[in-house]
């Protein structure tokens, strides 16, 4: 139960960093102005929602897929930074990368034994990650951007082989 | 516990789909006022920002862990008492922070502990719903709730996205109007207690038809107690896409503009800001095209067309502009300025992506106190603006304060300009209570030059040559991407400071 607890939180804090990331990176390479933010708040939701209803996508996938999303975008605004297509572009790595999102609760569903534990465990994790993004990006600057998604994502899929191994046990 | 939903109570599953849908509209639309709100009341710096979204947060984690363990009897109890609080938004929680002022020492722990409880009245009952639907609506199987009712949930978060959208550069009277109804109808398909559903719009009713009244009212004895500002009266208050935009007049009539909570200006500073940042770089630059990121009063455009054959004028928040034209600068001052044009665009998008070179550029926008507003004071943005500068072309920008020979904000911005710059000269105003800096490849002007055109103004101004600033900045870090360590030590600093510091 713990090591579900864990994976939940970290999932959530892998979630929160990876969208603040995203939020980040195009502020700085593309623009601050409000749609920036709209993009990748809509975009993540778009994501989330595709995620819920994909089939055969198992937790290594997902995680990988959010994470090379990412830095695929990332490479993407280092070389076509202030482009309106960039940004269009990113929104669809941002629908991608959240499309674990979606499919993490169905999948992590049947794991809990009731629904509100799992909504709690990612949104600790998520409330974690708000902090952890601030104080990260403010003191390690683009190190933290870089690092942290990918950080991130290694410590998940280690988590999630440890529940698979658990499970199959 | 009250283990499930009886058949009846569940209704049908159609019910609990537009439920949900509603109150995922909910979330995003209390989310966006909580944030907005309680960032002004308690100032907003970016850790301002992370506090209250990480309390809004925290609401849904209760909201969640206590989801399955309330009765279906007490839920609904629950769920109508919050209803009903929620038509107290948004003057119950500015008058009992305005009440924390008059605590002394325990104000910073009341006004953190009216942040945490107000948190769970905004988020922590909508975080109950999915779990309970997920749990105890019985038409379909398990994982098939999850799929349905989670979509739902996240497309009315998508639609109160939208309505959050419309409600931009308008009061938080327009989005709380949308969103009431929508809460009366969550609570009805919740509980299905119709008189207590007619009695939260009967109330609903009452309440909006004085919203407007009262949203300023509160305001106004928030800027009174908590901002010392005497005989308050709130001239405009709206919620642009960035932050809460307010003007407020004191008993002596003079304007302040507030941005989320921060004092931006004052009437009376604009005179010495506007000579400074301003004037005195265009009338020693004469500029053939100038331009001014920020100024969203555009008080700064009329003080620097005369020196300019074209100016140009770039601020990316409507809500500030439309303030600034009705308050701070008013039409008949614009109109005269034929070679002058105004864009809606972030400064650095607007430095990227057009063509023109400029013979000066004056940087007017806010202390680094959040993320986006520290990135215009790095290394980096400095370089974009030095790559659309002449040969000679200067850029102006105010320091936040008096540069001294430490590293703070002063000394860090002006650290960041001397890497950029081959010569920056800052100069020391005590009329405005700050210093200002002028960078260039070469600067078309001196020392001197600097003080025949000041003296008259301010006779002691302390003026610091360029072969004279790096004394000013052997402790100070530049502010870069990678360094903008500043907005949390100096945030944070200003946060326990203002409400734990109790020497």
């Amino acid at each position: 139960m713990i090591r579900r607890a864990t994976l939940a939180f970290i999932t959530g804090l892998q979630f929160s960093v990876l969208q603040f990331c995203f939020l980040a990176i195009l502020q700085i390479n593309v623009s601050s102005a409000y749609l920036t933010y709209m993009t990748v708040a809509f975009a993540w939701m778009v994501g989330s929602v595709i995620g819920m209803w994909v089939k055969r996508l198992t937790s290594w996938m997902g995680v990988v897929l959010g994470t090379l999303a990412f830095y695929f975008v990332h490479i993407l605004l280092t070389f076509f930074p202030f482009s309106y297509l960039a940004l269009i572009v990113s929104a669809v790595g941002i629908s991608v990368a959240a499309i674990w999102a979606g499919r993490f609760f169905v999948v992590m569903r049947s794991r809990f034994e009731s629904p509100d534990k799992m909504f709690f465990h990612e949104n600790n994790g998520f409330l974690l990650g708000i902090i952890l993004f601030f104080v990260g990006f403010t003191t390690l600057g683009s190190s933290f951007i870089i690092f942290a998604p990918g950080v991130g994502g290694i410590s998940l899929l280690y988590l999630n082989r440890l529940e698979f191994q658990e499970n199959s046990l | 516990m009250d283990a499930a939903l009886e058949p009846r109570q569940t209704i049908n599953s159609f019910k609990n789909g537009i439920l949900i849908f509603l109150v995922g509209f909910c979330l995003s639309v209390t989310q966006f006022v909580m944030v907005r709100d309680f960032v002004t009341i308690i100032y907003g710096e970016e850790v301002a920002i992370i506090l209250v979204t990480a309390a809004f947060f925290s609401g849904l984690s209760i909201g969640y862990l206590f989801s399955l363990r309330f009765s279906q009897r007490f839920f609904k109890v629950f769920a109508l008492v919050l209803g009903f609080l929620h038509l107290t938004f948004p003057f119950s929680y500015r008058y009992l922070a305005a009440w924390t002022d008059a605590l002394g020492d325990e104000q910073g722990f009341v006004l953190l502990l009216l942040l945490f409880v107000y948190a769970l009245i905004f988020s922590s009952l909508f975080a109950a719903f999915l779990p309970r639907l997920i749990s105890y609506d019985n038409e379909w199987s398990p994982e098939l709730r999850l799929k349905i009712f989670y979509t739902l949930e996240l497309l009315g978060f998508c639609a109160g996205f939208a309505a959050v959208g419309w409600s931009m550069n308008k009061p938080v009277s327009a989005i709380l109007l949308l969103y009431w109804p929508v809460l009366g109808a969550v609570l009805f398909l919740a509980t299905g207690k119709r008189y207590w559903t007619i009695g939260y719009f009967v109330v609903g009713l009452i309440v909006g038809f004085y919203l407007d009244d009262l949203d300023k009212a509160s305001s106004a004895y928030l800027y009174e107690k908590k901002h010392g500002k005497h005989g308050a009266k709130v001239l405009y208050s709206v919620n642009s896409p960035y932050q809460k935009v307010e003007v407020i007049e004191d008993y002596k009539n003079e304007k302040y503009l507030y941005l989320d909570g921060l004092l931006n200006l004052n009437e009376g500073d604009l005179k010495y800001l506007n000579f400074y940042i301003a004037r005195i770089p265009a009338e020693l630059t004469r500029p053939n095209n100038a331009l001014i990121i920020g100024n969203g009063t555009l008080s700064s455009a009329p003080v620097v067309y005369p020196f300019s054959k074209r100016l140009t004028s770039v601020e990316l928040d409507p809500g500030v502009l439309a303030a600034g034209k009705r308050f701070f600068t008013s039409q008949d001052k614009l109109a005269p300025l034929k070679n002058w044009s105004l864009f809606v665009d972030d400064g650095k998008h607007f430095l990227w992506t057009q063509t023109e070179f400029y013979d000066l550029i004056i940087m007017d926008i806010p202390s680094p106190l959040t993320i986006q507003e520290a990135v215009l004071h790095t290394r980096e943005f400095y370089s974009l603006a030095k790559e659309r500068l002449t040969e000679n072309g200067v850029l102006a920008v105010q320091l936040s304060g008096p540069l001294q020979k430490n590293n703070r904000t002063p000394a860090r911005v002006t650290a960041a300009l001397a890497e950029v710059f081959d010569e920056v000269m800052v100069i020391k105003s005590s009329k405005a209570d700050r210093s200002f800096a002028y960078a260039s490849q070469k600067l078309p002007f001196k020392k001197e030059d600097m003080k025949n055109l000041t003296k008259g103004f301010e006779p002691r101004l302390k003026i610091i040559s360029p072969d004279r600033v790096h004394r000013y900045l052997k402790r100070a870090v530049p502010l870069s991407i990678n360094e903008l360590d500043l907005v949390l030590r100096r945030g944070w600093e200003r946060f326990t400071d203002r409400y734990f510091d109790y020497d």
